[in-house]
């Protein structure tokens, strides 16, 4: 038990002295996930409302399709990202690996289908007459789309939110796209991983703990739109 | 729906400034031992004020690091295993190979010593002895510089390890060590890793075998070959390499202390 | 019954509509004339809101063609100058999150009009009594009050035609009156309306085109008088 105890203490110490190791992680976690998740939702949000209110003949499909991409296992979308990433790889002229945009890439593709399904949901959720009531008005389609947005503005923060956690959280994705270099693409997670092997559980621990707090401000964040 | 044209407007702002990077870059693939020693944030910031060049040092083991290069996914590779160097520069996947510094490996094991081997010079008896007493042996078993040199150690002794008391557990030195320091086991490693593991009592492992020339531990830094990779940034590959080998490099190396402890030898003397 | 094209004001032509197995709707011909009120009736599952929603522009039939002012309509994104000219008011109105303001807005301001907005919607309030309720937010209404409110949305548009899908149901005898004296006035206004009701009794006195529906066709088609 002493030795939780006394890395967790070591731990405390460091984040409040302001440790620059753990920071730099933090600023690198919050951009990177910052940036995924917005992106995500660009694409998330438009698709998912698509999905919801049309009818085609491969919606079926598609729904199936989203479904597979939300259970991908991510040591795949790394292993793929970094296929086309590589110098080798079709994208290799971009000189995207090992860098927080190659990151962004691998969190991007792990985070829109979380966007999209709970956008679908939602916008599934909101009344038929909501639409058709935006459209008697004489409301053009992108007009009613916007509004019904905002009819389900705080499903869409909860799915940015659950986006945002998930991709803070990822370790695989930002190891295998970013190579772990420090004060570069050396996040909170990759930072664990890298400390714990280093057997410095007290540094693990402050980089924990500020991760495990970034993860609870989201949570009480989207609890608090729930509410709303 | 103006909202969501400003917003992309933003996005594609941000993307183009971001892409016309603030620093120009090199990417340095090197071991997890010399990563974790610390010396690289030593050395690097030195260069990186001289030269306003940002190294990316990415750590992984060997064979990865050498893996790296040959798919110039980087510019410039500092590694430790001189025999896979030399293939590496056969097989004309890099270029202008120098020797930068060395360290050494040392043997360590568990204070009971059931094998007996403390004070050993001569690894390789070292090695036979644990062998005949199939004592508890962990090995890297994934292809790093330790790894390699382990088992070219192994190939002098004339003895092909396996059985119970020998395992490959494919983890990190750091990893290694700790799991050796858990059960009780012997294991070849890097000075560097040791050190910063056993200083704080992190680990109970003591240096058992030290000092024969075998374990010695020679650092080459390599380009990657331009004519096989455009892309690479060669030039500043060579300016690295030339500041590693310079005077300044190398004075810098001999000052660097681990824990208050010796770790490199430069190689143009100190 | 006037057969006169010039008149007429919206036409439907062979309309059929579907679901399952089953025809909501079998309106071989229908004319409305500009400036008067048609009152549809039938049962309920008859398909009176159905047929409003199509001549809306809301519901796409599975066949027919519908004519407004002899131009035809079409559905989708092509729709949006039909729905611009026509207007309707749901059963149960939706009405959307925040101010009954900003809700009674929403209309003039989807119509691209810049101007006078805000005076236009509190007329419409001032015109169904609910000018009070200018800055309550919709989720605090009453189901009465959100009849008005959306009554008011339809007042602000000024649109040509107004469908009204069953506009006293559910609601007191007081405002039943109130609602008939609303639509009078957007008679003499010279508006158009239809207005679908399963006991037409109230329109009486509006002296109004009676069209009975029966499993999705017009069975009776007379004038009140």
């Amino acid at each position: 038990m002493t030795f939780l105890f006394e890395g967790f203490l070591e731990g405390l110490q460091m984040v409040f002295q302001g440790n620059p190791a753990v920071y730099n992680a933090a600023w690198v976690t919050l951009k990177v996930s910052f940036g995924s998740t917005l992106i995500a939702s660009l694409i998330g949000l438009p698709l998912g409302y698509f999905l919801a209110s049309s009818s085609f003949r491969g919606k079926g499909f598609f729904t199936v399709l989203l479904q597979t991409f939300l259970g991908f296992p991510t040591v795949v979308i790394g292993l793929l990202v970094y296929g086309f990433l590589s110098r080798r790889g079709p994208f290799g002229f971009a000189d995207l690996l090992f860098t927080p945009s190659g990151i962004v890439i691998g969190l991007v593709i792990l985070a829109f289908p979380i966007t999209t399904m709970f956008t679908m949901t939602a916008v599934s959720g909101i009344d038929p007459r909501a639409r058709e009531m935006a459209l008697t008005l004489g409301a053009s389609r992108q007009r009613t789309a916007w509004t019904l947005f905002k009819e389900v503005r705080f499903g869409l923060i909860s799915a940015l939110l659950a986006s945002f956690g998930r991709v803070a959280s990822e370790v695989g994705i930002a190891i295998m796209l970013g190579g772990n270099i420090e004060g570069y693409t050396r996040t909170l997670t990759t930072a664990i991983a890298l400390e714990s092997m280093k057997g410095e559980f007290g540094f693990g621990i402050a980089l924990g703990l500020v991760l495990l707090t970034l993860i609870f401000i989201t949570a009480l964040l989207s609890r608090y739109v729930q509410k709303l | 729906m103006k909202s969501y044209s400003l917003i992309l407007s933003i996005l594609l702002y941000g993307f183009l400034v971001s892409s016309v990077a603030a620093y120009e870059r090199l990417k340095l693939a090197t071991t997890t031992s010399t990563a974790n020693s610390g010396l690289l944030n030593y050395l690097n910031p030195v260069f990186e004020e001289k030269s306003g060049v940002r190294v990316d040092a990415i750590a992984v083991g060997t064979g990865k690091a050498l893996k790296l290069g040959q798919n110039g996914d980087v510019d410039v590779m500092l590694v430790h295993a001189r025999e896979a160097e030399e293939t590496f520069i056969q097989e004309g996947h890099g270029v202008n190979r120098k020797d930068v510094m060395y360290n050494d490996f040392i043997i360590v094991g568990p204070a009971s010593d059931a094998a007996g081997i403390n004070g050993m010079d001569d690894v390789i008896l070292a090695l036979r002895k644990i062998s005949e007493k199939s004592s508890l042996w962990f090995s890297r078993g994934d292809d790093s510089g330790t790894h390699k040199k382990e088992m070219i150690l192994w190939k002098e002794s004339a003895i092909s390890p396996s059985g119970n008391w020998y395992r490959g557990l494919g983890q990190g030195m750091g990893k290694t060590l700790l799991a050796a320091d858990e059960k009780g086991a012997y294991t070849l490693t890097d000075r560097g890793t040791f050190i910063a593991l056993s200083t704080g009592n992190k680990i109970g492992l003591i240096i058992l075998s030290e000092g024969d020339s075998r374990l010695f531990n020679p650092y080459g830094a390599i380009a990657v070959n331009p004519e096989r990779h455009p892309y690479v940034k060669y030039k500043l590959a060579m300016k690295y390499i030339n500041f590693l080998t310079s005077t300044e490099g190398q004075s810098l190396i001999a000052r660097f202390r681990m824990k208050g402890k010796i770790l490199f030898h430069p190689h143009n003397g100190s | 019954m006037s057969r006169n094209f010039k008149d007429a004001l919206i036409e439907l032509e062979g309309i059929k509509l579907g679901f399952q197995q089953r025809l909501i709707l079998d309106v071989e011909q229908l004319q409305i004339s500009q400036g008067g009120l048609t009152v549809l009736t039938g049962a309920n599952g008859a398909g009176k809101t159905s047929l409003l929603r199509v001549m809306a522009g809301l519901q796409e039939s599975d066949q027919g063609k519908i004519r407004f002012k002899g131009d035809t309509v079409s559905y989708g994104s092509q729709g949006l100058e039909h729905r611009r000219k026509v207007s309707m008011l749901q059963q149960e109105p939706y009405l959307f999150s925040g101010s009954v303001l900003k809700q009674v807005c929403y209309g003039p301001i989807s119509h691209g009009l810049n101007q006078g907005i805000e005076e236009k919607a509190r007329q419409a309030l001032e015109a169904v009594g609910c000018l009070g309720l200018v800055n309550r937010h919709t989720r605090q209404l009453s189901g009465g009050e959100k009849k008005r409110i959306a009554y008011a949305c339809l007042l602000a548009l000024d649109s040509e035609l107004l469908l009204l899908d069953e506009p006293t149901a559910q609601v007191d005898q007081e405002s039943s009156e109130k609602i008939r004296k609303l639509i009078q006035m957007q008679l003499d206004a010279g508006k158009t309306l239809v207005v679908s009701t399963h006991q037409p009794e109230w329109a009486k006195p509006l002296k109004p085109r009676l069209c009975m529906l029966e499993y999705g066709r017009i069975v009776s088609d007379t004038r009140w008088n």
